[in-house]
């Protein structure tokens, strides 16, 4: 009788979950066709005749005969490959500053019982609705000495107060019970912070590192006036050169030296696949120990 | 004599206080240090730039040759006085607390949705998709949703089929902030729920086995437990997005504007872009800088208004 | 070597003649430009000019002879002679290492890098005003007095004629580019762009139309607003085509002439002369019949509604997609049409046709920049005295017969030679290039850059269709010369005014304003939005421009002309 009472209420739970299953699946399967198209149109272009593209808007479904040539005249640009060397440094160099900055901020707002914290940590906060300026911050690089170096790309944004503040908020959630136990066994916070907490707050640090990597990646205005020789540009710079080539309206001051632009409309496409795809390649495996963060999580509870 | 002595016990508190806490957390001050390092170099350091805005500000003589603006507020004033005020003021508001009322929330409705699926391999390519987009830069971005929005683009052809009329939806002022916040929805909202996931990963999974013990279906667990975990994180980055509700990129809205949606689409960076890059004629500065602050102050009033609600509220704050 | 130079001054004169004859081929308007030519005595001036250098060159010991002995000059260039994106930097590019050989100097280059926007990167390098390259290539004209007095670039008066000898007699050759080329006080301070005959190709834009649908519709070539409009109307009624345009193309100018004004959209074209007065084009009643026009067309449905969101590579899917068969553009996006037709394996159908008159016959006005560039070289005060005279001759080199041969065309022998015309002509090795744009690989005097740029030049950069186009454009009145200076420059707010540094200052200040308002009222005239015939909304658009200062800037402006004019 009761066993009976607990298969059907089991049964009425997985049925209403069932339902709700698959509403979910139906919402984010929608959602992602409705993401997805546009980025299939991108790619299609870029593979598509421009002829055809120019005469075409609208719908595409597949790639319309065959081409390679946009790929072809992206690739022989002479700071490509410079372009892709440089931003690798940079997020080298970058990405373990960034990462170790964070830590520190973030575990110093978190901690409690420290008689400087208020005044440190409005200081830090400060700087994210106050900043000099561009014309400031470019004096500052040129009187540091950093200007037309690599460095210059580096330190200006060693740490995010963002980015800080997620971390503040991760390091936080960690039981206290966890740290005091150390500390009575006379460990100093650096042990704590990288025996304890950051095995714990691994999926933060995963998502940091993704913040970060992105933010180098797609970051261009800097580079393109602290700068001076073009072989020191990162990728993105090398991007919007080709695209800017080819894009009149971001030039109208040189309207009258037209270029005879075979590959414009195609061309914006190929770079972005060019510039997308090594992100989407490195992507998966980040995204694995996003999961397995995500999974330690799981099996913790 | 006795006051004094008060005072020197005071100092004596006082000066024992600062040893026990350095004893207790020398650590984390030395753990400080290169933090604050670097705010002093590349954060301190060049804000002295913001004193431009008081001042009548040449390129030619640099911040320290520059003379005092008279009066003190006439970049302010100049602004606050200009006939276009109201209106980039306005819209900044608008566009902004639109991108708020739907873009806030969809990340987190996203990140709700993928933690409800089951099957893994589902998982990762709804997640690996919908992130996709955040990667395609601003100008390719644009120039897609140009193409889209013509008068015989895919809008207008989806439109058309369901009994509407073709037409530019760029060239429509009614249209422009619909364009503007759903196309800012497509690019975001993937990898904005990450911090979402990430927060839903710390969430205690024994409640879920009270909850399914109780007979709490998914949608349930999802409203009673889900939610409040991830309320701590959704208020921290409300807040701090309040504190950038005057903050309207202008790279976007310069490529996506045209003189038909000026009307709707004109806000304070836009107008400041203009000051600081002038089709012709000299960079203002000054008066782009004393917008800045002006922009800067409003958010920071923002930003303490929510942080005092939601601290009264939820218990959790930035400060 | 004087004999040599001799040859090429012959040369140059065969040139100049030769291009006549070239373009003679083209019945009517050749001949008649032929005319205008002459009558402007353009020709002879080259021809004085370089005798007078060469007497220089030959009475004084001043004359300067290349390769000079050494040394070594930084330079900076936003948005010209820039390296041929081929090339990584400068130390790669044909030109820049010539350059650098027959001068005898090292050059340190630079450039707004790659992707960069060219007046940030020098906005942000003028603020460490200290350390600025010894040469720039920038916009400062209308700034010039501030800089002088700032000290930031050199008053070269006491200079020019001693260390860039060529470049002075140039400038004396032609008032108009003296005056150009200095303040309202004198002072020298700039290097300019010049084209070699002063106005041919002034109106580089305008209307352009398919010539196979005109003749399957039995159209004559419009000459009249009334015949234009008929042709989008009879090119609507048969193929469902509309009038439609690049936008950054048509809002300068459009058909403004046709009504007696002088600019569309853009404001900035809008600051016209007439008799003497500056005045705003967008606040006169030709201007609102040129728009309440345009307002009908556009309830009619003959304007496509995209125009205001159209650019040179969206507007292709109309124009490829025979939706448009009547438009404004560029020679060389004309070019572009006609060339991608052929890849698709049609004709090339597109030419270019004079700008429409009133119906009367009259026309005030025609779209186009002045033969002067409006960006200028200048010599910095990071160079010393000694630095900058080696500039001044650096920069002197473009002017001289053998520097304006290797800036136009390269390295003789090499990327040019003499065809049998006895006219420079581009070798297989730059012909045959596929790259694009092959010839900027060797040539810097592309538009801006110091120096003049030959006409020849102008004739092997564009199609044959393109220059015949813009024949069409510029010569409105090919049998009277004054007449037709009148409309295609007469009107225009000269190359090289200054305001005084406080003008400039209140300008920023109060005229900001103005351009945004006048393109949004425009748009919204345009499509009807707000009536232009109604004149309550006409007359608060007028009220409107008083707010944002319009009677201001004019005093500014029309004070700054008069001192131009005085000089």
């Amino acid at each position: 009788m009761n066993e009976k009472l607990m298969k059907a209420k089991n049964r009425k739970i997985s049925l209403g979950d069932k339902i709700f299953s698959i509403v979910n699946v139906t919402v984010l399967i929608l959602l992602c066709l409705i993401t997805i198209y546009p980025i299939w149109y991108v790619v299609c272009a870029s593979f598509t005749e421009n002829t055809y593209l120019v005469s075409n808007p609208g719908l595409l479904l597949r790639p319309h005969g065959f081409t390679l040539g946009a790929y072809k005249m992206a690739l022989t640009h002479p700071l490509l490959l410079s372009g892709y060397r440089n931003i690798l440094i940079v997020m080298c160099v970058s990405l373990p500053i960034n990462i170790l900055l964070t830590l520190f901020a973030g575990y110093f707002m978190a901690s409690k019982k420290v008689l400087f914290k208020p005044i440190i940590q409005f200081l830090i906060l400060f700087t994210m609705f106050f900043s000099g300026g561009m014309i400031p911050m470019y004096l500052n690089i040129r009187g540091l000495g950093l200007y037309n170096s690599l460095w210059s790309l580096i330190l200006p944004g060693a740490m995010s107060v963002y980015n800080a503040i997620i971390c503040r908020t991760a390091v936080e959630a960690v039981p206290e019970s966890l740290t005091e136990s150390a500390y009575i066994d006379g460990a100093n916070d650096l042990v704590i912070l990288f025996r304890i907490i950051v095995p714990l707050v691994k999926p933060t640090i995963a998502v940091l590192l993704l913040y970060y990597g992105v933010g180098h990646w797609n970051s261009w205005f800097n580079a393109s006036i602290y700068l001076r020789d073009n072989d020191k540009l990162p990728i993105q710079n090398i991007m919007r050169a080709i695209l800017i080539a080819n894009s009149n309206v971001l030039n109208s001051a040189a309207a009258e030296n037209d270029r005879a632009n075979q590959f414009a409309e195609a061309i914006k496409y190929s770079t972005i696949v060019l510039t997308t795809l090594p992100v989407l390649c490195i992507y998966p495996f980040v995204q694995k120990y996003f999961v397995k963060g995500v999974m330690i999580g799981a099996v913790k509870g | 004599m006795k006051a004094d002595s008060v005072n020197k016990k005071n100092s004596q508190v006082l000066g024992k206080r600062l040893v026990r806490d350095w004893n207790l957390n020398k650590w984390k001050y030395a753990m400080i240090v290169p933090v604050l390092i670097y705010l002093a170099f590349f954060c301190y350091k060049p804000m002295y730039g913001l004193i431009v805005a008081f001042k009548d500000y040449k390129l030619t003589r640099g911040i320290g040759g520059s003379g005092w603006a008279d009066p003190w507020y006439k970049w302010f004033a100049s602004f606050v006085s200009d006939p276009y005020f109201p209106r980039v003021l306005k819209n900044t508001f608008l566009i902004s607390a639109l991108t708020i009322l739907f873009g806030f929330p969809a990340p987190i409705l996203l990140a709700l949705l993928i933690n409800e699926v089951r099957n893994g391999i589902f998982k990762r390519m709804v997640q690996t998709i919908t992130y996709m987009p955040y990667f395609i830069s601003l100008v390719v971005m644009c120039g897609i949703i140009n193409v889209f929005c013509k008068q015989d683009g895919l809008f207008s052809q989806i439109a058309v089929l369901f009994g509407g009329a073709a037409q530019n939806y760029l060239a429509n002022p009614k249209y422009f902030r619909t364009v503007y916040v759903l196309s800012d929805i497509w690019q975001k909202i993937g990898w904005d729920s990450i911090i979402y996931l990430a927060a839903l990963a710390g969430i205690d999974q024994e409640q879920y086995e009270a909850a399914r013990v109780d007979g709490a279906n998914r949608f349930r667990q999802m409203v009673y437990i889900t939610l409040p975990g991830l309320m701590p994180t959704i208020m921290i980055l409300f807040i701090l997005r309040m504190g950038n509700i005057l903050n309207v990129g202008y790279e976007k809205i310069l490529l996506l504007y045209n003189a038909s949606t000026y009307e709707v689409a004109d806000v304070i960076s836009t107008y400041t872009y203009r000051l600081s890059f002038p089709a012709s004629g000299t960079p203002m500065y000054s008066k782009s800088t004393a917008i800045g602050l002006f922009n800067t102050l409003v958010n920071v009033f923002f930003l303490l208004v929510t942080n005092a609600i939601s601290k009264k509220s939820t218990k959790s704050g930035l400060f | 070597m004087k004999r040599k130079l001799v040859a090429l001054l012959l040369c140059g004169a065969v040139a100049l003649s030769a291009l006549s004859g070239c373009g003679a081929a083209d019945k009517d308007v050749a001949s008649d430009r032929d005319g205008v030519g002459e009558e402007s005595g353009v020709g002879e001036d080259v021809g004085k000019n370089d005798g007078g250098s060469k007497e220089d060159v030959s009475g004084e010991e001043a004359g300067i002879t290349y390769p000079l002995d050494g040394g070594s000059v930084s330079w900076y260039a936003e948005g010209n002679i820039n390296p041929h994106e081929k090339y990584a930097d400068a130390s790669e590019s044909p030109f820049h290492i010539g350059l650098s050989e027959n001068l005898g100097v090292d050059i340190d280059w630079s450039f707004p890098t790659a992707g960069s926007d060219g007046g940030t990167f020098t906005t942000t390098l003028l603020a460490d005003a200290s350390s600025l390259p010894n040469i720039m290539l920038t916009f400062w004209m209308d700034k010039a007095n501030q800089l002088l007095d700032d000290e930031v670039i050199w008053d070269l008066t006491d200079y020019i004629e001693e260390f860039a000898p060529d470049y002075y007699a140039w400038l004396q050759t032609n008032p108009a580019y003296d005056l150009a080329m200095k303040t309202d006080d004198g002072r020298y301070y700039a290097f300019g762009f010049f084209r070699e005959d002063g106005g041919w190709n002034d109106t580089y834009e305008g209307p352009v139309v398919r010539r196979d649908w005109m003749d399957e519709c039995g159209l004559e070539v419009p000459e009249t607003i009334s015949e234009f409009e008929n042709v989008i109307r009879v090119f609507n009624e048969k193929y469902g085509a509309v009038f439609n345009a690049s936008y950054i193309r048509y809002k300068d100018s459009g058909f403004s002439g046709a009504f007696g004004s002088y600019a569309n959209a853009n404001s900035n074209y809008g600051w016209y002369i007439k008799d003497g007065i500056v005045s705003l084009a967008q606040s006169e009643s030709e201007w609102r019949n040129y728009v309440s026009w345009q307002n009908k067309l556009w309830e009619e449905g003959l304007i496509d509604q995209d125009i205001l969101t159209e650019d040179d590579t969206t507007i292709k899917s109309k124009i490829h997609n025979d939706k448009c068969g009547i438009s404004i553009t560029t020679m060389g996006q004309m070019n572009n049409w006609n060339k991608e037709r052929e890849a698709e394996g049609k004709e090339p159908v597109w030419i270019g046709i004079p700008y429409p008159k009133a119906d009367d016959g009259t026309i005030s006005s025609v779209f186009g920049g002045p033969g002067i560039g409006t960006h200028t070289t200048v010599i910095t005060k990071s160079a010393d005295e000694e630095t900058m005279k080696l500039c001044l001759k650096v920069l002197n080199y473009a002017y001289t017969e053998e520097g304006f041969l290797y800036w136009n065309y390269g390295t003789e022998g090499v990327s040019w030679e003499y065809d049998d015309k006895g006219v420079p002509a581009f070798s297989d090795m730059v012909t045959e290039d596929p790259d694009t744009d092959p010839i900027t690989k060797y040539n810097g005097t592309t538009w801006g850059a110091p120096g003049i740029q030959a006409t020849n030049l102008l004739h092997l950069k564009n199609s044959r269709a393109s220059v015949e186009a813009d024949d069409a454009w510029f010569y409105v009145w090919p049998d009277d010369k004054e007449k037709n200076l009148a409309v295609t420059s007469g009107w225009k707010w000269p190359v090289g005014t200054t305001f005084l540094a406080e003008e400039a200052d209140e300008l920023d200040e109060i005229s900001g304003n103005i351009p945004t308002y006048v393109e949004e009222s425009y748009v919204a005239f345009l499509n009807g939005s707000k009536d232009i015939d109604d004149d309550t909304v006409w007359n608060q658009y007028l009220n409107d421009l008083e707010t944002y200062n319009l009677s201001r800037v004019l005093e500014i402006r029309q004070a700054c002309y008069d001192r131009y004019k005085a000089r």
